[in-house]
């Protein structure tokens, strides 16, 4: 969908690398509360596309705006504050599961009882929380996803991106 | 001197660290620039993220430089009380002839460099994940 409702949008998204064209998206635009889902076979560009709509890789050509504004330059950091990405692999810090949680609230600087207050939340919601003081790097693959996921909501995101974050987790899980 | 001991602990230091920052996943420094760092934040992340291969660039940077000798008598000059260092002394005393205050000499130097390297060591081992 198109307008001014749109949370998210893009204009003539190009992105090479090598001097080959890896995603080239004429259009596309999110409405709030919407789920958008990408499919495509491997090496078709959707973890390019989530980089590049989370202000995380710089296209070659073309425009994203956040809420009809433009997130490039200096607006790109107020951007990212506002959402989340979660990756493939968890990619969690060499701290404890509390730890990764609370890093985007910290990285935000906020306040260390909020900190706490939405972590522990977090923790709860994810069937983490007996985990809490354990090494991230001691945690199952499943359990370690589960905290990665924590840890993008616990920052409450306007837009949530997800690039195939399931993988690890079997089916009881989620 | 000072300058000089850096020069020569430049390369070494330099070369670790970079290694050091190229062993973190790939995708680390996306994650945190999705978790909103600013550049600052995501340096300061990715060294605390290499921090165990980091120390061991201090204790090769340190090994290198106490162990020194030519670049501090070329450019210290061995001057008493202002540029003379352990491993100058040394071999003065060994020109010298003054083998016992050689060996006392570097016998100190070798236990400081022990030391340092111990206590470096153990920080890095409690530092490793369990």
């Amino acid at each position: 969908m198109t307008g001014n409702s749109a949370i998210l949008e893009t204009r003539d998204l190009v992105v090479k690398r090598g001097g080959t064209t890896i995603l080239s998206v004429d259009t596309l635009a999110l409405s709030p509360v919407e789920v958008l889902s990408v499919i495509g076979p491997n090496g078709a560009g959707k973890t390019t596309l989530l980089q590049v709509l989370a202000g995380l890789v710089r296209p070659l050509r073309g425009e994203i705006l956040f809420q009809g504004a433009s997130v490039r330059g200096e607006s790109n950091l107020a951007f990212r504050r506002r959402i989340s990405m979660v990756f493939q692999e968890p990619l969690l810090f060499d701290t404890t599961v509390f730890g990764n949680v609370a890093s985007g609230l910290k990285i935000r600087g906020m306040l260390r009882q909020v900190i706490a207050e939405r972590t522990t939340r977090q923790l709860n919601r994810f069937g983490i929380s007996h985990s809490a003081d354990r090494s991230a790097w001691t945690l199952s693959g499943g359990e370690a996803q589960r905290t990665s996921l924590a840890r993008a909501f616990a920052v409450n995101p306007e837009i949530l991106f997800l690039d195939e974050p399931f993988a690890s987790l079997d089916p009881p899980t989620w | 001197m000072i300058i000089a001991q850096a020069v020569i602990a430049i390369p070494i230091v330099t070369g670790i660290s970079l290694a050091a920052m190229q062993q973190l996943p790939p995708r680390m420094r996306l994650q945190i620039k999705a978790l909103g760092a600013t550049r600052m934040q995501m340096l300061l992340l990715l060294m605390r993220e290499a921090r165990l291969p980091l120390l061991a660039e201090v204790m090769a940077g340190f090994g290198g430089v106490i162990s020194e000798v030519g670049a501090s008598i070329m450019v210290g000059g061995n001057i008493k009380s202002c540029s003379r260092v352990l491993t100058t002394a040394t071999v003065m005393e060994t020109s010298r002839g003054n083998f016992d205050v050689a060996i006392a000499l570097s016998l100190i130097l070798l236990l400081i460099a022990y030391l340092i390297n111990l206590i470096l060591t153990s920080i890095q081992q409690q530092q490793r994940p369990r």
